[in-house]
């Protein structure tokens, strides 16, 4: 077999994940803040397959590490077509950095990338994660971090930095993106029919649908879990219509299925109207869960 | 609003779905062997490519239009559907092309023709492939051209064009000079308004995207402040102002981008 021709093949085409990885490299290597870049994930142990995500680590110079976080939406969005701002990533374990998550459409199909952006001073953290596997280091001649960089500037600003990003409250429209990623999520567990992630991750996005409705309908509880959930007396019929439909739905699923998943993205659809958001923003968000939604049929 | 706008773009025509079929099928088909050509690069982020199916010289090769009386270039000899569609319409033609608008693909804010001669002409635009997030963008309201129609496009008023969405987006354009035959076609002009879309207002602080610069992305905040115009309602406002806002203590960029404004709103940016 003439495997010459099959890698000219591959380099002219490459499977969409390594297309998306070479362009993230392009867009980082070629900037001063960047030490170096690690794979991990599936890719990394060469076991990837269609509804692989991408993922990437970015080791960031601690003197712009937040300017780049900051910004990561925007220099992103550049070049990708996202579906939705980076979702910043609750389920990655801690590596002292953040996590975010973006649902990237290409030719008809959407990818899950997901970026870790770690500041230098943290890593030695590279060593918890499992497979990282080195594809970029910044040349020795490039202008290296100062001591000050790395110890002490932004050090102390990056940890309070951190601190609250993990803490802050959860907007409305970041519940919403919570719950188009981790329907994404669970497409794949559907797929490659992994049952206790599926069950997982199925929780999580009742979570999701509950913080919506508790955004919506009682703010003063977003922090008490399922306690007292949409149990006030006077509730309007259209709410009430709503609890029904989603009580209806956990009672049916212990495990996410096709149908399940278009059961709560209707649900999802019909929150987002009842959010009286601007127009561009409920657009998006429908938009977005509508392309999940055909990914989930093909 | 839509009365407005009604001079600037409409459906005045109606192309049968299997006509388009056709057409899409056999371009597709020959799709990565036509002499597709990048062209207007500063004018434009992603990939948009155009294809010469007629013009004045019938050489494939120039792209960049002019007035004159077109004639088939080699590329509409591969494309039998396409060209018995032209010749079907039996319009005026100056110049005819196909243009390919990658996803995530934009032109910036402009006007076209101001360069030609003075003889009246319009644009025309034949969705072949696309999908909805596929837009024309003026300043207040952007368009889906969807499949099924001719559309009309009145380039000397201020557009942009964007693929928003995943696919490839391929457009038949038409420059042709007003005849009786397009005055006809004209006379049953209308806009549905299931394709236009309003745009929310600005909402966009040039400031804060200082730090982009200061970490080596420039490129992606300018990027950023020319896509406002297919974002955001601008009104009397322009993309460019934005940058010239964004570079407000860097004299010679200012004179830079004041420049360009002038040369793709007012002077016409040759295409």
């Amino acid at each position: 077999m003439n495997h010459v021709l099959l890698t000219d093949l591959l380099l002219k085409t490459p499977p969409t994940h390594f297309a998306i990885l070479d362009k993230l490299l392009d867009i980082f290597s070629g900037q001063s803040y960047l030490d170096s870049a690690y794979i991990r994930g599936s890719i990394a142990s060469n076991q990837y397959d269609r509804a692989s995500d991408v993922d990437l680590v970015l080791i960031i110079k601690d003197k712009e590490y937040l300017a780049v976080v900051e910004n990561l939406n925007i220099i992103l969005n550049e070049h990708f077509v996202t579906l939705r701002p980076g979702w910043l990533d609750k389920i990655v374990p801690d590596f002292g950095g953040l996590g975010f998550v973006y649902l990237v459409a290409d030719m008809n199909s959407v990818y899950q990338l997901d970026l870790y952006l770690m500041p230098l001073n943290s890593k030695s953290n590279l060593k918890k994660i499992p497979q990282s596997t080195l594809v970029f280091k910044a040349p020795i001649d490039s202008p290296p971090a100062t001591i000050d960089d790395e110890l002490t500037a932004g050090d102390f600003q990056i940890s309070s930095y951190l601190s609250c990003r993990k803490l802050q409250a959860t907007s409305f429209e970041e519940v919403c993106d919570e719950f188009l990623i981790i329907t994404y999520l669970i497409k794949k567990r559907i797929k490659r029919q992994q049952f206790f992630l599926n069950s997982s991750e199925t929780t999580l996005q009742w979570h999701s649908l509950r913080q919506m409705m508790r955004h919506l309908w009682e703010p003063h509880y977003l922090n008490y879990g399922w306690y007292h959930f949409l149990e006030t007396v006077d509730l309007p019929s259209s709410v009430l219509e709503i609890r029904n439909r989603f009580q209806q739905l956990i009672r049916t699923y212990s495990i996410s299925t096709t149908e399940s998943l278009r059961l709560s993205h209707q649900l999802f659809l019909d929150l987002v109207a009842m959010a009286e958001l601007p127009t561009n923003l409920e657009n998006s968000l429908k938009s977005a869960s509508t392309t999940i939604l055909r990914e989930l049929h093909d | 609003m839509l009365k407005d706008l009604l001079g600037t773009v409409s459906q005045i025509s109606e192309v049968p779905e299997n006509n388009v079929h056709l057409m899409a099928t056999e371009v597709l088909f020959y799709d990565t062997s036509l002499p597709w050509k990048k062209s207007y690069l500063e004018h434009q982020s992603g990939d948009w490519r155009t294809l010469t199916l007629m013009n004045p010289s019938g050489k494939v090769a120039e792209n960049i239009i002019r007035d004159g009386f077109a004639v088939p270039t080699e590329a509409l000899t591969l494309l039998p559907q396409v060209d018995s569609f032209l010749k079907k319409l039996n319009l005026k033609y100056m110049w005819v092309r196909l243009a390919k608008l990658a996803p995530n693909g934009y032109l910036w804010e402009h006007t076209d023709y101001a360069e030609l001669n003075i003889e009246r002409r319009l644009r025309l635009h034949v969705p072949l492939v696309t999908n909805d997030k596929s837009i024309i963008s003026f300043p207040d309201v952007n368009v889906h051209l969807a499949k099924g129609f001719i559309w009309k496009l009145d380039p000397t008023c201020r557009h942009g064009a964007a693929n928003m969405g995943t696919s490839t987006r391929i457009h038949l354009i038409l420059d042709c000079y007003y005849d009786t035959q397009l005055e006809q076609i004209l006379k049953n002009e209308y806009l549905d308004p299931t394709f236009v879309y309003r745009k929310p207002i600005l909402d966009l602080e040039v400031a804060d995207l200082k730090n982009l610069k200061k970490i080596g992305h420039e490129k992606a905040a300018l990027a950023i402040l020319l896509k406002s115009f297919h974002r955001y309602a601008m009104g009397d406002q322009h993309s460019y102002d934005l940058i010239v806002e964004y570079f407000k203590e860097d004299s010679d960029q200012i004179q830079h981008w004041k420049k360009l404004k002038q040369y793709y709103i007012s002077g016409g940016i040759k295409a």
